[in-house]
């Protein structure tokens, strides 16, 4: 119980959620009066990330990096322009579409909320929308980052989880998509209220010649997808995959890439990659804690005790999730709460794969909630528009994911049909 | 002070990005080789997982720099600047404890004969290469708390003057 309190006074005083396991766990070792455990704590975080699927997390963000610098994104925001820009208030529709396409190659909703804003947003703008509006969209529409695969979210729950990652990958394509054409829905309204102007239908000539421009950058997503589905590549190889054909777009496709930006590239590669890897590491030192207090069993009894209806228990689930991702980093979530979870699902009978879907829509649903919603800081800094402006304009695009996150929580077949067709799951 | 933090972040950056570039480019080549040429290396996996993890725990004293360590300061954020001082030089100790524990037992289980003799199932590599990651990085990591804690003293102290 102090230990309890402890735990969440460390995490109030702002102590990094990394340190804030680790010792959680130490404290934990101390307690047992085993002091022989102590000789593990190294081995334990060593081992929380010894694992070859975990790869995909900097491959991936690698990958993004590259295409990004590589000149990737103006083209696939012309595309998208020629595609659907003529219909009334096109740009609103464009940034989701690109947030999609971003999502499907990117894997985090902050990259896509900063790319997001720092190209479609001023250009919203310069068309006269309402700016709290432009900035609404471009980020509500990066949260699908986490959920069209590629996702960092689904390595890291597949590696807590024991959940096959491709699985994931292929289950979050329909809550994805599901959530793009919600929020385009939401963006139709508001549109049609505001009057927005209607700008003329691209050229033929003009929707060719930005589709052959695109294709390398829409390629990634098919090979990703392609060699998941046909099981030739598992996610890490993947992830492989997409940084060599990024390296051969960047460099000889586009040829906007050039050696002298590639150690940046690895350098904010490795960053990101450790801020990742190192609470999955310390996380397993808090197992140790978990194990002893006995905390997953004791938290499943305490909700059986509740109620022993799935769906009713699935919504408490959703509910104390969404407050979590408000507050906390998703990764740390990720990894602190799913093996808390564990013995309650398999009790529930639920699938783990749909468990997954559910858990990450909560987070990234957080991530576009104040206080902590991390997409709205990176929106906020880069635009200069107040927090709370932000998330006035932003209110009906949370509305929607709710829903959605309802769909995906209440109809399982969502997330996981594909797998299941494609024998993943 | 900052001077010196600044080269040993540079060399920190250096080290985990070849790393993670470095355990990149084995995956790449494994795919390469195991679909066109159809055979693949026995230590590939393993190599990639080394470097991944020389990375992960070298670039997480950057990321501790570059105030990219996730923690939750929407409480701290709301105190009054000199009160935010001592909260972060108390965090800052905290984490402090923390790494020193996992240094000293991290470099104890190193030395310990068991270890010294053992070598990775693939590369008969010996075990305390990819272990001495976690002390290294660490290291390094404490370095960048000791910046801050200084740093946070001397503007308190800056600000009673």
């Amino acid at each position: 119980m102090i230990i309890g309190i402890g735990f969440v006074l460390l995490l109030l005083i702002g102590v990094p959620i990394a340190f804030v396991l680790g010792l959680t766990g130490v404290i934990h070792m101390y307690s047992t009066g085993n002091y022989l455990l102590f000789n593990n704590v190294a081995q334990r975080m060593f081992t929380g990330i010894d694992t070859f699927s975990l790869m995909a997390v900097p491959l991936f963000i690698l990958a993004g990096d590259l295409m990004n610098s590589g000149g990737l994104t103006v083209r696939l925001v012309n595309f998208a322009r020629a595609l659907i820009g003529h219909l009334r208030g096109g740009l609103a529709y464009v940034s989701i579409m690109v947030s999609m396409f971003m999502a499907a190659i990117v894997g985090s909703a902050t990259a896509v909320t900063a790319l997001q804003c720092n190209t479609l947003v001023p250009e919203m703008v310069r068309d006269d929308y309402e700016e709290d509006f432009a900035v609404a969209v471009a980020t509500g529409s990066s949260i699908m980052g986490p959920i069209i695969p590629p996702s960092m979210f689904f390595v890291v729950y597949g590696v807590v989880a024991g959940v096959s990652i491709g699985g994931l990958f292929i289950g979050g394509v329909i809550p994805g998509v599901l959530l793009g054409l919600s929020m385009m829905v939401v963006a139709y309204f508001y549109i049609k209220k505001k009057g927005y102007p209607v700008k003329p239908r691209a050229s033929l000539r003009t929707l060719g010649k930005v589709t052959v421009e695109a294709l390398p950058a829409l390629l990634l997503p098919l090979i990703i997808m392609g060699g998941i589905l046909s099981g030739v590549f598992t996610p890490t190889e993947c992830g492989g995959a997409a940084v060599f054909v990024a390296l051969i777009v960047g460099f000889f496709v586009y040829r906007e890439l050039t050696w002298k930006k590639i150690p940046k590239i690895l350098g904010q590669t490795a960053i990101t990659t450790a801020s990742i890897l190192l609470v999955v590491a310390t996380a397993n030192i808090f197992g140790w804690t978990l194990a002893i207090e006995q905390i997953p069993q004791k938290i499943a009894q305490l909700m059986l005790s509740i109620s022993t209806n799935k769906y009713v228990l699935l919504f408490i689930i959703n509910i104390f999730l969404l407050i979590v991702g408000c507050i906390m980093e998703a990764f740390a979530a990720i990894v602190i709460l799913v093996p808390v979870f564990k013995p309650i699902i398999a009790q529930l009978g639920i699938d783990p794969l749909h468990f997954g879907m559910v858990v990450c829509f909560n987070l990234i649903v957080g991530m576009i909630t104040p206080p902590v919603g991390l997409c709205l800081f990176v929106a906020s800094s880069i635009t200069k528009l107040t927090i709370e402006k932000i998330t006035r304009a932003i209110f009906p695009f949370i509305c929607v994911s709710v829903v959605v996150l309802l769909l995906v929580t209440y109809l399982p077949t969502l997330s996981v049909w594909l797998p299941r067709l494609f024998k993943l799951h | 002070m900052t001077r010196v933090g600044d080269a040993v972040y540079q060399l920190a950056y250096i080290i985990a990005g070849v790393a993670i570039g470095c355990a990149s480019i084995i995956v790449i080549v494994q795919v390469f080789v195991r679909y066109f040429l159809g055979f693949s290396f026995s230590w590939g996996d393993e190599l990639t997982r080394y470097f991944m993890i020389w990375g992960t725990f070298v670039g997480a004293s950057c990321a501790f720099r570059k105030a990219m360590l996730a923690g939750i300061t929407i409480g701290i954020n709301k105190l009054p600047p000199e009160v935010r001082s001592v909260v972060g030089i108390i965090t800052n100790l905290i984490g402090l404890v923390f790494l020193l524990i996992v240094i000293y037992f991290a470099m104890k289980q190193i030395f310990s004969p068991f270890v010294l003799m053992q070598k990775s199932p693939a590369m008969r590599l010996p075990m305390y290469i990819p272990y001495f990651s976690i002390p290294f990085g660490f290291t390094l990591m404490v370095f960048f708390v000791l910046e801050q804690i200084i740093g946070g003293v001397l503007q308190l102290g800056g600000r009673r003057q």
